[in-house]
């Protein structure tokens, strides 16, 4: 008898155990899923997606935004496409979106006539990375492109004792935020009589391009002791040529922007001699703030927010380390 | 094993449970899926509708855009019923936007052909459709532009919730696993007690049944086991023992009918040698009741006495031994009252002194008030003849019989006795004749004595007392006494 009890009681334990889970499960299943639609909808319209860079300022953008609940929806094309991007801004502008954060393409009337339709449609615009100049954007946030280029200019030519034949490369030549850089690399060279810029390429923010021209440039003219690299993706071409070409720093110093690819090891092994760090989450997170401040106020403070640029070395690699520049895992949309 | 089938049966219905659930999610998604190719395709199917119509401005183009319109319009709604994901219905919003752009395009594009139809129609007006149905056309690109990147994002969030709800699955499984095991482990603990719990009191069980099989079987009390064992050990046991007990009480049984018939068998022998011995003694009381020497002697004293002419004394000894011999005829063997018994020692008694004379004396002292007694026959007369004959031998002094009966009230208790003043015994003597009185038959036979306390014995048994009171030279006493009699 007390066995058929026992017996029971244990059935009955392992029964209702399991008869608990299934309604659990059930429960889980059919609680209906109700998403509360956000306050404000953002479009972040990245420039390219193959570097972090963009990665980082569209996760500082959704970082910032959760606060006040925007949702920030990225989109991008995978390489830098002024098309795509004028498309994805279309698009943006169709859904009705609450605000634009995008990347300032100089120089493409095209770019100009969508902010100016974002604008007639009461969309603010508000412009990250790169400037441009039109009274249909919001407001900037970036570097001080022409304050940083200048700065590796003089670095550049500490570095070659004031002497020196220099290869810049750019993505290409129209792009705004390199077009500052190079200036300020170029005043900052016209100091030094014996700097001179030697020649201009275009990597077209292809890494294996970009491998390409420097290559043969380094090649067709051995005099060169010195590569400026205006933006990230060259800076990774030139680190894989003197990779290959075991050249060091001693032979042709090499002053990049941004930290992508191995940049890190190049810096430590000595193939590159500097990198000026941007800060990509800062500028998603301010462009945000200031879309913010714009439909809270309608007015916005500062029209041009700079962020923080920093020069890292070799010497002070370890800081930089310190610095939080994960990937961030952001959920694309390639229109 | 029914704890074991229950629980594959749970495990197996879980299983289809889970898996009809997983199975359920499944198609739940892909439904969801369905919802957004409907809409995309009836949006691919809206855009040639708003081109034919551009084209010809027909009533019934309309009316087919006015529908694909509505459909378009209810498949929106059940894209936005798709909540999957935060980003999911953030696209849903936007491409509700963009949808709104499109239709309202499209309106325009009607109002523009209806102006026309209203005969206010002019080339510019087409013109102005065709612009409109331009930027229709560029609108209807930004949506399918989006086509792919909702479907990716619609299948890998399904994929996300298809994959937490397996993973819930798998732990319902592991669950289900660890229940198992804890059945599995439950149930080994529990046969191992439950064999402990059958092995121990099978073990007493068998030591109590070798017990009972060395033979002991008396020394058998019961098998005890704990009573926490199971019901059917306890009635094992039960019956175990209750056999037993039963075997016990049958060997007790069948030992007693053995002791009943041994007893049966010695009694019967004893039977048998009491009808012998009462045979004999029946034999030796007939010769006792007319001693040969006593007829004789007493034929010769009637002879002697007719000689002397003495006719009336002759007549009275005729009449007294005529009921001696007609007594002695009547109750040979039989019994007789003491009352009557004592009548004819009258007799004897009076024959006797007419033989010896003044020699000797015959004193009665009687109390009848328990005469009515049954007694064999002829038992007083032996003990006074031995009276006579031992009182009287070789003595010159004059020989007086007492014979003496006496009731004892309080007791019930009857006794008779005949005492003599003859030589008397010695204690030997005494102790011979006592002894002599139950053992050797050639002996007993011999004595009337013996032959009269057989015959008492065998009719009161235990209620009869034969006791012998004597001393040499002083006479001796033979004292009957006859216990539970009523007066």
């Amino acid at each position: 008898m007390e066995y058929e009890i026992k017996r029971n009681i244990w059935i009955g334990v392992g029964t209702g155990s399991l008869f608990l889970a299934a309604i659990l499960l059930c429960l889980e299943l059919f609680q209906t899923q109700h998403i509360e639609k956000p306050e404000k909808r953002i479009s972040f319209v990245a420039a390219f997606t193959t570097e972090s860079y963009w990665a980082m300022a569209c996760g500082g953008a959704m970082e910032e935004g959760e606060k006040y609940n925007f949702d920030v929806k990225g989109l991008s094309s995978v390489e830098m496409s002024a098309e795509k991007l004028i498309a994805n801004l279309e698009s943006a502008i169709y859904s009705d979106v609450d605000g634009i954060i995008t990347y300032g393409m100089r120089g493409s009337e095209e770019f100009v006539q969508t902010l100016e339709k974002a604008d007639a449609q009461g969309i603010p615009v508000v412009l990250i990375d790169s400037d441009v100049d039109t009274e249909h954007k919001l407001g900037y946030v970036g570097s001080n492109n022409y304050l940083s280029g200048q700065r590796a200019g003089n670095e550049m030519a500490k570095d070659c004792g004031g002497k020196g034949k220099i290869l810049v490369v750019v993505s290409y030549l129209e792009t705004a935020n390199q077009i500052d850089r190079v200036a300020g690399f170029r005043d900052a060279l016209e100091q030094y009589p014996d700097m001179e810029i030697v020649e201009i390429l275009e990597g077209e923010s292809n890494v294996t391009m970009g491998q390409e021209v420097i290559m043969d440039a380094l090649l067709e003219k051995p005099e060169i002791n010195g590569i400026f690299c205006a933006e990230g993706v060259s800076a990774c071409s030139a680190g894989y040529v003197m990779e290959k070409l075991e050249k060091d720093c001693e032979d042709i110093h090499v002053y990049a922007y941004d930290y992508s690819g191995p940049i890190n090891e190049w810096l430590e092994q000595g193939y590159m001699s500097g990198t000026i760090q941007q800060d990509p989450k800062g500028m998603g997170k301010l462009a945000v703030r200031m879309l913010e401040e714009y439909m809270r106020t309608g007015t916005l403070a500062e029209k041009e927010i700079y962020t923080d640029t920093a020069l890292i070395t070799k010497e002070n690699l370890e800081d930089s380390k310190n610095i939080d520049y994960g990937s961030m895992d952001i959920q694309w949309h390639y229109y | 094993m029914q704890l074991i089938l229950g629980m594959a049966l749970l495990a197996l219905l879980c299983f289809f449970f889970f898996h009809g659930v997983s199975i359920w999610q499944y198609q739940k998604n892909m439904d969801k899926v369905l919802v957004l190719n409907d809409f995309f395709s009836e949006l691919d199917m809206n855009y040639r509708k708003l081109y034919l119509y551009v084209q010809d401005g027909e009533k019934e183009a309309l009316d087919e855009l006015g529908d694909s319109r509505k459909r378009l319009d209810e498949r929106m709604n059940a894209l936005e019923d798709v909540q999957i994901s935060e980003g999911f219905v953030r696209d849903i919003q936007d491409l509700y936007f963009v949808l709104q752009h499109y239709k309202e395009q499209s309106f325009l594009i009607q109002e523009k052909m209806q102006g026309g139809k209203t005969g206010t129609f002019t080339p510019q007006l087409l013109g102005e459709a065709v612009t409109l149905y331009r930027k229709a056309g560029e609108i209807y690109q930004v949506m399918s532009a989006q086509y792919k990147d909702l479907h990716l994002t619609l299948i890998h969030e399904a994929n996300i919730v298809q994959t937490s709800l397996n993973t819930r699955v798998v732990q319902c499984y592991m669950l289900m696993i660890i229940i198992a095991l804890i059945f599995v482990t439950l149930s080994v603990r529990h046969a191992s007690r439950l064999a402990e719990g059958i092995a121990e009191p099978i073990q007493t069980l068998t030591a109590g049944a070798k017990f009972v099989r060395t033979g002991d079987i008396d020394q058998f009390q019961s098998v005890v086991i704990a009573p926490s064992s199971y019901d059917e050990i306890t009635t094992l046991v039960a019956v175990f023992n209750m056999t037993i007990h039963q075997l016990k009480d049958y060997i007790q049984v069948m030992e007693e009918n053995a002791r009943t018939t041994e007893a049966l068998h010695i009694q019967e022998m004893e039977n048998l040698r009491i009808t012998s011995l009462l045979k004999a003694s029946e034999l030796k009381a007939l010769q006792m009741q007319m001693n040969p020497h006593f007829l004789f002697n007493t034929l010769n004293m009637i002879s002697r006495s007719v000689d002397m002419g003495d006719t009336d004394r002759t007549v009275l000894m005729l009449h007294k031994t005529a009921q001696l011999l007609r007594y002695s005829l009547d109750y040979s063997g039989r019994m007789a009252t003491l009352a009557k018994e004592i009548e004819m020692l009258g007799n004897y008694v009076f024959l006797q002194e007419q033989r010896f004379g003044s020699r000797i004396f015959f004193d009665f002292d009687l109390d009848e008030c328990f005469h009515q007694i049954q007694v064999p026959s002829f038992i007083l007369q032996p003990l006074v003849e031995n009276s006579v004959v031992h009182g009287l031998g070789g003595n010159t002094r004059k020989g007086i019989v007492e014979i003496r009966t006496r009731y004892l009230p309080e007791e019930k208790t009857g006794q008779i006795s005949i005492a003599d003043n003859g030589e008397g015994m010695t204690r030997e003597t005494q102790k011979r004749v006592m002894a002599g009185l139950d053992s050797d038959q050639e002996q007993r036979e011999k004595i009337g004595l013996a032959n009269v306390n057989m015959r008492l014995k065998l009719l009161f048994g235990e209620n009869y007392m034969l006791e012998i009171f004597s001393n040499p030279g002083e006479g001796t006493e033979i004292r009957i006494t006859l216990k539970k009699i009523e007066r």
